[in-house]
């Protein structure tokens, strides 16, 4: 039964967030939804762990680009 | 054949948007200088301002020309789409200018002021930066009472299998006493 507990949850099995808040368009400037994308080092999370869909993810893609050009945000820590 | 009407009218007009990023360290006067004739050059290319949203010093994720910091504005004009190239070279070549950016919106894109989201969710994240390390103690202080509370008990057991361990010996001495005695008695006859 513990066993059951400690299993971690699949990460095939996630929403995508955006889909979810019915986003159609992520703005480069707003850094706290971007946030949760990025891991440690800078990098835009692959879509197996965040669950993002391919739509959203192309739109993150772009928004952390421009972020990034205009050094609101770190390309590498 | 449809033929192209070059004639511009007021749907050609779209809402573009504008971001620039120049150091904090600058003067006063260039500053409101530079600010003049970044306007100027949208002003020049029949552009209508909408908005301006000025974030003020911000830290940069990274050193651009040396600098660690900078001043960010973002702009909204209507412009026409084809002056964008010319007003691109013209901020490329602005002194004093580190980035720039020209991106189109989506149509029905609502425009927000980010200076003050961004402030807003600094104050929630420090709050709930607050929130987890007072979870995180608390958290913490549980755990070290619960090792205190086994701790005790564990010592209340070792305790109380030391007296029971402590009996049986007391009553072997007594029994090889009484054997001894009994050994030794003369009367005994076996």
């Amino acid at each position: 039964m513990s066993k059951k507990q400690n299993r971690k949850p699949d990460p095939r099995h996630k929403k995508c967030e955006f889909c979810d808040k019915e986003i159609a368009y992520i703005d480069y400037k707003d850094y706290p939804t971007m946030r949760p994308f990025i891991d440690y080092f800078g990098n835009i999370m692959a879509r197996y762990y965040s669950g993002v869909c391919l739509k959203h993810q192309k739109m993150l893609k772009n928004s952390v680009e421009r972020a990034r050009f205009m050094g609101m945000m770190a390309y590498r820590k | 054949m449809p033929t192209l009407d070059e004639t511009t009218t007021d749907e050609d007009l779209r809402t573009y948007e504008f971001c620039v990023l120049y150091p904090c360290n600058l003067s006063q006067k260039e500053e409101a200088e530079l600010l003049k004739n970044i306007e100027g050059a949208f002003e020049e290319q029949g552009g209508k301002q909408i908005s301006k949203d000025s974030w003020g010093k911000r830290g940069l994720a990274y050193r651009i020309k040396g600098n660690d910091e900078g001043n960010f504005v973002v702009y909204h004009y209507a412009l026409e789409g084809d002056k964008l190239k010319e007003l691109d070279v013209a901020l490329r070549i602005m002194p004093n200018l580190l980035r720039h950016i020209i991106v189109k919106p989506p149509k029905g894109y609502k425009i927000v002021k980010y200076s003050e989201t961004y402030e807003k969710w600094l104050k929630e994240r420090e709050g709930e930066d607050d929130r987890k390390k007072k979870e995180k103690e608390d958290k913490l202080a549980k755990v070290v009472a619960d090792k205190a509370k086994r701790q005790v008990k564990r010592a209340a057991a070792k305790k109380e299998e030391e007296v029971v361990a402590d009996k049986p010996k007391a009553d072997k001495k007594k029994i090889s006493e009484q054997l001894e005695k009994l050994i030794s008695d003369d009367d005994l006859d076996i």
